[in-house]
């Protein structure tokens, strides 16, 4: 996976210069002299070569740093200097006034000499400092903050020009604030790729901190001898103020006009934010102590921005989780995920820059904002599915990945996609679209190396601006983002939990329930058979006794009263016997279809009723494993009716039978059928697709239904309207 | 009272005045004595001093109001006196625990309560022909 992938991609870099050991190159710049002494005898090792014409001193001097400074600076350089740098020394070589910075490499002691330069009266010093730093403290944003920075060093150090200039995480480099004198080209905004600043160099900015070049043009100075006599290495210049400037620099300063340069690391979380680049157009020394200045002046700064970035950075962490508060608030609510995320005035889109979205859960695709078409999103989904086995997958430029994104990269350029369930292939995915932007290149960074003819690397010649814009990419995905997304996604899983297990227990209140209303409607099918007897016996006494005394239509009433009561008494049987089916426990035992159905047979005796039905049993039934008593209702039902529907033909057939095919047992008749979109409906209770020309309650077939699935079976119909009707039905093993 | 008379107890008013409408058109030579509740029937067995010329059946309803069927039928089995009185319990239960909890108090018949007026007819005939003109009574006497 990506992480914010190379924005500005380039195939070309100064590989030479990244190799070029820019900390031994055996030189220094020559506004200073170097002297590398044994830090025992103090004898002198190495010197500059321009050591006796500055110091104006003879050869035999440069054998002995006793010969050159004072007794206590000798003692206070002997017992006080370590790898870090002490407090300058001002020492009087001669007629010359030097600043004198020693340090150690650790295994020799480095005094360097430079000019004392201008000196500034303490106190002015000291109210220029807390000027700067009240008003850098007083900026309201990071950038406002880079701004007056930009001008107060400008101010302080009086370069032409000082740029701000931001790294991103490929080390390219962007000129985000710029104070400089008013006749030169503005270069803010420009960018710079990251071969313009080699990372060695960068790993040194973040040691050293501040960097000086007091004079592009001047010739660099050799150490001599060249190598230490007696390490036989040459001198480790890493921590040196006066290090020369590698020749690949030089020329890369020299084709931008630039005389001399100041540059600051600007550092926070021991990270190389960025560099504050002071350029002067002709040579410019800046004293030690100014520069020890400009380092605690970007000191401040860089803490300052680091706080105001981790203030800006903690007020986005913020606002994501009232986001994700009330996302969470909203799923929960409503128990549903899909509309928790989607269906109100605040969405998942909020909880990141973003614009669309897609919600896939079971299978069900759910769109939000801006998206590609749901086939495409479905197909981009299995992608990141199949490419992908993390938990999480974003990109900023899906077309480089996946080619099929570049029909929709306007609408999406940047992925992220969370797994909520891998097996369920459930997933969210945000999507950005694609930021159109122009980068103005200082140099086209495809050209940003010329190879002369003699192959030697030299640095871009041209610095005017270059514009490219960039296709396919969206703005990249924050750390907070990913963050807010990722706890998200903890939060859906644990109501995800919680949902599954508050269906369980509405489950098990519903069978429960449904539990109840069987034994009520049982016991009241049962309670009404009271009243019903009475309502029967007094219809009857008054048939028996008065029955001479009514005229025909009270004849009439007292029979169809007695016929209701008939009616209603087979209804209540059919109900207990349905409501009863659950209150029965079943014993199940192996037992012959075959003689089953001719017990059901015997029992319902189709002969009387049905004297002109021709009912065929196949030889050969398969035997079966069930509750015997709640089959043999169930195919008298099945069996009944077969009978009963196709009684109104002129030759009605039943027949039962197994179907090897279907794998499954069967009754049919040809009867006058029904339409096959009915064939659900049929199994419900009360539903009754025939008139009144047919008895019946219309539970019949729940009960052989409800029967069926107390066995794990299946029933299933076949039917044609007029012409006949085949129920199959099977038990589970 | 005749010898020939049967107990019938029974709280559902047009079920007694169906039954006793049975007994006086259908089964004329047969008394029938009608008690409303359990409780009603042991109180007028307790204030009987006679210990012959007892009941010849009693027809006991399961579904009483205070003590239920069977609670009847135990204190019937346990009173000496009267314990050997065919009983015949009448329920709208065909539940098989049912059925069986009444014969291991001592019923010595379960009938399931006829749905109509036809069948309550034909099934107090049949009974009341069985019990008291086949069937031999359990006499006590020495």
């Amino acid at each position: 996976m990506a992480s914010p992938s190379t924005l500005y991609p380039r195939k070309v870099d100064l590989t030479n210069c990244d190799k070029e050991p820019i900390h031994i190159l055996g030189k220094i710049q020559n506004h200073g002299v170097l002297l590398s002494c044994d830090p025992d005898s103090l004898k002198i090792l190495q010197h500059s070569d321009n050591a006796e014409e500055v110091l104006n001193i003879s050869s035999e001097a440069l054998l002995e740093l006793s010969e050159i400074v004072d007794r206590p600076t000798l003692d206070f350089i002997k017992n006080k200097v370590d790898t870090n740098k002490t407090v300058p020394l001002d020492i009087i070589i001669g007629e010359n006034t030097f600043t004198c910075i020693a340090h150690s490499t650790g295994k020799q002691l480095i005094l360097e000499l430079e000019p004392i330069g201008q000196q500034i009266e303490q106190i002015y010093y000291q109210q220029q400092m807390t000027d700067i730093i009240t008003e850098l403290g007083s900026a309201e944003t990071d950038l406002e903050m880079c701004d007056r920075a930009a001008h107060l060093i400008k101010d302080f150090l009086e370069y032409d020009r000082v740029m701000i200039y931001k790294f991103d995480a490929q080390w390219n480099g962007e000129v985000v604030s710029e104070a400089k004198e008013e006749h030169l080209e503005s270069w803010l905004g420009l960018h710079y790729p990251a071969s313009d600043i080699p990372q060695q160099a960068r790993k040194l900015f973040l040691k050293q901190g501040v960097r000086m070049i007091a004079d592009v043009a001047s010739d660099s100075v050799s150490i001599v001898p060249e190598l230490d006599p007696k390490l036989q290495e040459p001198l480790d210049l890493t921590r040196s103020e006066l290090r020369a400037v590698s020749s690949i620099h030089i020329e890369y300063l020299i084709n931008m006009k630039v005389g001399a340069t100041l540059t600051a690391a600007i550092i926070f979380n021991n990270t190389l934010w960025g560099l504050i680049a002071c350029h002067h157009y002709s040579p410019k020394f800046i004293n030690y102590q100014q520069r020890l200045s400009c380092k605690f002046l970007t000191q401040v700064f860089s803490s300052q921005l680091g706080m105001k970035s981790s203030n800006v950075e903690l007020l986005k962490i913020n606002d994501a989780n009232s986001i994700r508060n009330t996302l969470v608030e909203q799923m929960s609510r409503e128990w549903d995920i899909v509309s928790g995320l989607s269906g109100n005035e605040i969405t998942m889109l909020d909880i990141a820059d973003t614009t669309g979205g897609a919600i896939f859960i079971d299978d069900v695709i759910t769109l939000v904002g801006k998206t590609p078409t749901e086939d495409q999103v479905r197909a981009l989904h299995n992608w990141i599915l199949k490419q992908n086995d993390d938990e999480t997958y974003y990109t900023e430029c899906l077309s480089e990945e996946y080619t099929a994104a570049n029909e929709y990269k306007a609408t999406v350029s940047g992925v992220l996609q969370i797994s909520i369930s891998k097996i369920k292939r459930n997933s969210v995915l945000w999507f950005k679209p694609e930021k159109k932007q122009t980068v103005n290149w200082g140099g086209n960074p495809n050209k940003s190396v010329l190879i002369n003819k003699d192959a030697r690397l030299s640095p871009r010649k041209s610095f005017d601006k270059w514009s490219e814009e960039l296709s396919g990419y969206s703005t990249p995905w924050t750390d907070s983002e990913i963050a807010a997304i990722k706890a998200l996604k903890s939060s859906i899983s644990e109501i995800i939990v919680q949902k599954y297990d508050e269906v369980q227990s509405l489950n098990k209140n519903l069978e429960q329930a449904y539990k109840e209303l069987e034994a009520f409607s049982y016991s009241v099918s049962h309670d009404l058979r009271a009243p019903l007897r009475g309502i029967d016996g007094f219809a009857q006494i008054i048939k028996e006794d008065y029955f001479e005394q009514l005229d025909d239509y009270g004849q009439n009433a007292i029979r169809t009263i007695i016929n209701s009561t008939n009616k209603m008494n087979e209804l209540i049987d059919d109900i207990l016997s349905f409501s009863g089916l659950s209150q029965k426990r079943l014993s199940f035992q192996k037992f012959s279809m075959q003689s089953l159905v001719s017990d059901v047979l015997n029992f319902i005796q189709p002969s009387v009723a049905y004297p002109n039905a021709m009912i065929t049993i196949q030889d050969d039934l398969p035997s079966s494993y069930g509750d015997t008593a709640m089959v043999f209702q169930m195919l008298s039902n099945l069996i009944g009716n077969a009978l009963k529907y196709s009684s109104k033909k002129e030759k009605p057939e039943v027949i039962i039978g197994y179907d090897d095919q279907q794998s499954a047992y069967f009754v049919k008749d040809n009867g006058i059928g029904f339409d096959q979109k009915h064939k659900e409906r049929i199994f419900g209770v009360f539903n009754r697709l025939v008139g009144q020309e047919y008895e019946g309650s219309g539970i019949g077939l729940a009960i052989v239904k409800r029967a069926i699935e107390k066995h794990d079976g299946a029933i299933w119909v076949e039917s044609v309207f007029n012409e006949g009707t085949v129920f199959y039905f099977n038990f589970k093993e | 009272m005749s010898d020939k008379y049967i107990l019938y107890v029974e709280d559902n008013p047009s079920d007694v005045a169906l039954v006793e409408r049975i007994f006086k058109n259908e089964l004329k030579d047969y008394q029938l004595k009608h008690f409303g509740t359990g409780e009603l029937l042991l109180e007028w067995f307790a204030s009987m001093e006679l210990t012959y010329n007892l009941p010849r059946l009693i027809l006991l309803d399961n579904k009483l109001t205070g003590m239920s069927g069977l609670e009847v039928l135990k204190d019937i089995r346990r009173n000496a006196r009267i314990k050997n009185i065919p009983t015949v319990i009448i329920s709208s239960s065909v539940e098989d625990k049912d059925i069986q909890k009444a014969y291991q108090n001592g019923a010595n018949s379960y009938l399931e309560k006829p749905k109509n007026y036809l069948s309550l007819k034909n099934t107090m005939q049949t009974i009341v022909n069985y019990w008291l003109q086949f069937n031999k009574t359990y006499h006590d006497r020495e």
